[in-house]
């Protein structure tokens, strides 16, 4: 399902989500990627999960607020330190696989086939770069907070935050890992032919 | 166009961040003034920029921003950094039962100064001064229905957040809701919330006075959230000794200005233009007695919390900062008639009491 | 480098990258840690990504977000749609093109259900241009209607785009969503007038053939409606407990969703598979939207720490510019920008620009909401780069060109110069119904 955004791809469901294992970009040829489907499925179940308990502890909390003046305390906290960023991140590396992740279709089709694989090089390497700038950074901040306990101030007690730090240089990393392997099996296979 | 911040040879220009939106007192007045006055009396040579609204942090990662010197300064709450600065906290998570916030503001800014190394050592750590301290002005509820007892606040939703606000609200009976200070005005519309505990000033800035017609009229506590002047430590060491000079008196002008400025005139100020123009009334509490009684209970409870929630973090001896404070509080409670509402008086004796007993080199 | 230059240059950065076809979040946030970097020193650039992915992220009032996807989601896999648009059809297809006003309407009552207006045409597409087609109606009629008619969705809450505006121009979001409701409607109406209007003029738009069968049945009718009526009552609760200050938009977002998943297990419309790929949608859509998100988060930052904000707002200062020049200025940027680019990065690029102007200026913030909102849903109809029409074309294949799909929209385009107009002369369409709330 959609965001208002989606890659200009023109596919039947904007993200491409519907179709979990066929017509992907990867398609499975790239063997250098495969072993790396296990963690990303595992991740993205995990963004299900937290899906599912931030719209079942929301609930809870306002029908216990305005029905019974029982508020589910530290929801606020958990919902956002805990189901946002696992939603947020997750994903990430599932995405990759699927190409989703949202660009802009301007000029590239008026490109000759060389000029589509430089500008298709270019892209990736400029998204590595940046993935890797975050992995590093985020790596490093969820070192410190874990060290520092991490915590934030809710109704009545205090909420370890430091863990859903990890999230993060993990998502990247991934999502790192996913592109480099692709990008060399692309290299291979273009030797190749 | 103008100069931009950074490595420029003759005027350095340092970015000030606040997460306050633009027209509040602090950003409107306080912060301009002295900004002013520093660009003024150092011919220039410093000049501080202002960027209001959150646009470079939140309250959570100004300290982030400060370390890492995104921001030169910002304005730094301990009690959303329990675990960075627990020793500060431990004097910012006290409840003062005072109504008087240069009191509290004060003794609160002499604790962590002069009486607690812990303090100004975690900040040294996240590579901080820690400068102009204040507390906010007492904390009221305010409800949509009149409240003049405990029993009437049973089972009343109302916004609190923290830890000490909310168990002071859970001991009425009522129920403590978490809400943003935005997400409450909607909520206060239709009954999601029937109160609101804190500061007059909010039926204003956030348009509470719209839904809220009653404020119960007995004072339950002031808390400290704030440093106003949390400067990044490179920043403060490549400050010549003068300069240093007069940014602690500036810091104690800030302190009274907020103090005053902020959480006295302007508190009385909003209290007038909600009776006034919206209707606010004042209810008087059937027994005073029984709000007296919540607040001893609370502050028996709170020394006791207070203290094992800093051990938690690792604070050595809690105990003594908590009485240190309460020792300050009491002294600038005698002080306090000689400076009355006047923001100068106030500055200079925060300067006197307070900063100039500080070596600004190894500060 | 002084103010101006260092915003102009990494504005050209950033379409270079855009053009390069990087992916959208990526360009942002390596123009904002180059941009630091020069301003500042690494330290610090390095010290941006450290922070503000996380605190963009865990964020209270951003859960808005997947739960709104959640709803959507739900309702668009349990089927309700397919309900919604056979009971619209039953009720108004006997009118002149009414298969067309049927999916127009039935594109606002699911936008009523769903945050993003893509979702909205890609579940209308499947139901209705197949059955439009199947009665003869024009190809460029039958896929205009359902890619424009998507864009409703944006505007009726709930609505992704007003949740990202309220956040990033610190604008309350229920008075963002309350503000939608009349805009859309509007919209609607102007839209069904249009289709009505030709279809009476061009019969062959739309042929008589088979209204009958639309005429007759009287009992299918209300049992149609009365599959919808659920569908109705939480839409009337999200926006009612939105209105009337019950529930935050978080709130209503989660509770619409787990109401949508009840509605859907009662009716026997959902098992177990169908929620957990609602969900896995929805989070998908989500982290996209993150993705771009905090590169925004980190680009607004690096204006605002440029200092380019200031300039354009004293620019203007100093021009002392007619609201109205304003207005006509950023309609021409956004027609321009919608072009080429995905909403998402208009709508986040443009914030830091526009909205300092129109603070100068003491402008209704809502109301440049709802405008900024309108024009980023005609830059969703709009050649070269259409979300909504290579959609419709995605889900029709090869019955229908692209370029019949395009031109199907101009109609609806033509519409929203008047639509527009009225938005604009007009802020009270925007700003009345917030303004009751208080
Ligand atoms: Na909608
Ligand atoms: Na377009």
């Amino acid at each position: 399902m959609a965001s208002d955004s989606i890659s200009a791809s023109g596919r039947d469901t904007p993200s491409g989500l519907d179709t979990p294992d066929g017509g992907r970009p990867d398609d499975g040829h790239n063997r250098l990627t495969r072993w790396l489907n296990p963690p990303i499925r595992v991740s993205l179940w995990v963004a299900i999960l937290a899906g599912t308990l931030m719209m079942l502890n929301v609930t809870v909390d306002v029908l216990g607020r305005t029905l019974f003046n029982l508020p589910l305390p530290g929801t606020t906290e958990f919902v956002s330190a805990y189901y946002m960023v696992a939603a947020a991140y997750l994903p990430w590396a599932w995405l990759a696989l699927n190409d989703d992740h949202i660009k802009v279709d301007l000029f590239t089709r008026m490109l000759s086939p060389r000029g589509r694989f430089l500008q298709d090089l270019f892209a990736k390497l400029a998204t590595i770069l940046y993935l890797a700038i975050f992995t590093w950074q985020a790596w490093i901040m969820a070192i410190q907070q874990t060290e520092k306990g991490e915590v934030w101030e809710a109704a009545g007690f205090y909420v370890a935050v430091w863990p859903t730090r990890w999230l993060l240089p993990f998502a990247g990393a991934l999502m790192l890992l996913y592109l480099v392997l692709r990008l060399v099996g692309d290299a291979l296979r273009v030797r190749r032919s | 166009a103008a100069p931009l911040a950074s490595d420029d040879a003759q005027a350095k220009e340092l970015i000030y961040g606040s997460w306050l939106p633009q027209a509040e007192y602090t950003n409107a007045v306080a912060l301009p003034t002295i900004f002013e006055e520093i660009k003024k009396e150092t011919d220039g040579e410093i000049e501080w920029r202002l960027v209001p609204g959150g646009q470079l942090a939140n309250p959570k990662t100004t300290f982030d921003a400060v370390q890492n010197g995104l921001m030169a300064a910002g304005i730094g709450i301990p009690s959303y950094v329990p675990n960075l600065v627990p020793a500060s906290n431990t004097i910012y998570g006290t409840v003062q039962f005072g109504t008087n916030p240069v009191v509290a503001g004060a003794a609160a800014t002499e604790t962590l100064t002069l009486d607690c190394p812990e303090c100004l050592a975690e900040f040294r750590k996240i590579n901080a001064v820690p400068l102009a301290g204040w507390t906010v002005s007492p904390y009221y509820f305010a409800c949509r229905e009149p409240v003049a007892s405990m029993e009437e606040l049973k089972g009343k939703r109302v916004r609190a957040t923290g830890v000490g606000n909310t168990e002071l609200v859970g001991m009425t009976g009522a129920t403590p809701v978490a809400a943003t200070l935005v997400e409450a005005v909607s909520l206060l519309q239709r009954g999601g919330l029937d109160c609101t505990f804190g500061v007059v000033e909010w039926l204003r800035t956030f348009g509470y006075a719209d839904f809220v017609k009653n404020l119960t009229n007995y004072p339950l506590g002031m808390t400290g959230p704030a440093l106003g002047l949390l400067i990044n430590r490179d920043v403060w060491d490549d400050f010549t000794k003068e300069e240093k000079i007069l940014h602690l008196k500036k810091a104690a002008w800030f302190s009274a200005a907020q103090s005053i400025g902020q959480f006295i005139d302007n508190e009385k100020k909003a209290l007038e233009w909600a009776q006034k123009e919206k209707g606010l009334k004042l209810i008087e509490p059937t027994d005073a007695g029984e709000f007296k009684k919540l607040t001893e209970d609370f502050d028996k409870i709170q020394r006791q919390r207070n203290i094992e929630t800093a051990k938690g973090f690792g604070v050595k001896d809690p105990a003594a900062i908590i009485d240190a404070y309460n020792k300050n509080y009491a002294k600038w409670e005698k002080l306090a008639p000689e400076i009355g509402t006047d923001i100068d008086k106030m500055a200079e004796m925060v300067w006197q009491e307070i900063y100039s007993k500080v070596d600004p080199d190894s500060f | 480098m002084d103010t101006i230059t260092v915003a102009v240059v990494s504005l050209a950065v950033l379409l270079a990258l855009l053009a390069a076809k990087v992916p959208i979040g990526v360009a942002l946030g390596l123009v904002s840690f180059g941009g630091f970097w020069i301003l500042l020193n690494f330290d610090v650039a390095l010290s941006t990504v450290r922070t503000i992915p996380y605190e963009f992220s865990a964020n209270w009032d951003l859960t808005a977000i997947p739960m709104f996807l959640l709803m959507g989601a739900i309702v668009n896999q349990s089927g309700i749609s397919t309900a919604l648009f056979r009971a619209a059809r039953l009720w108004l297809g006997g009118l002149p093109g009414g298969l067309a006003v049927a999916t127009n309407l039935a594109c606002a009552g699911f936008g009523a259900a769903s945050g993003s207006s893509v979702a909205a045409s890609a579940t209308m597409a499947r139901l209705a241009v197949p059955e439009m087609l199947r009665h003869g109606y024009d190809k460029g009629l039958a896929a205009g209607v359902v890619a424009c008619g998507g864009t409703l969705a944006a505007l009726i809450p709930p609505s992704i785009l007003f949740v990202l505006y309220g956040i990033f121009a610190q604008v309350s979001i229920v008075d963002l969503l309350i503000a939608g409701i009349i805009p859309g409607i509007l919209t609607a109406i102007v839209y069904t007038a249009m289709i009505l209007i030709r279809c009476r003029l061009n019969p062959s738009l739309a042929p008589e053939q088979g209204r009958e069968e639309f005429r007759s049945n009287r009992r299918e009718r209300w049992t149609a409606l009365a599959e919808v009526w659920p569908l109705m009552a939480l839409i009337l609760a999200v926006i009612g407990g939105l209105y009337g200050g019950i529930v935050s938009p978080t709130e209503a977002g989660a509770g619409g969703a787990f109401v949508a998943l009840m509605i859907a297990v009662l009716q026997g419309r959902m098992k177990l598979p169908d929620f957990l790929a609602s969900v896995k949608d929805a989070m998908a859509a989500t982290a996209q939207i993150f993705f771009v998100g905090m590169g925004a988060v980190m680009y607004t930052r690096f204006l605002a720490f440029s200092g380019a904000g200031n300039f354009l707002t004293d620019t203007i200062g100093t021009w002392a510019v007619d609201p109205i020049l304003l207005v006509l200025a950023l309609s021409i940027v956004y027609l321009i920008l919608g072009m080429f680019l995905d909403p998402l990065g208009i709508l986040l690029i443009t914030i830091p620009v526009f909205l300092p102007m129109f603070q100068a200026l003491n402008l209704d913030l809502v109301w440049l909401g709802v405008i900024m909102v309108k024009y980023i849903e005609i830059g969703l109809l709009t050649p070269p780069v259409g979300f909504n029409v290579y959609v419709v074309k995605g889900v029709v294949g090869d019955r229908i060109p692209l370029e019949t799909i395009f031109k199907g929209c101009f109609w609806f385009l033509a519409c929203e110069v008047v639509i527009m107009a009225l938005i604009i002369g007009f802020p009270e369409i925007s700003t009345f119904l917030p303004q009751t709330m208080r």
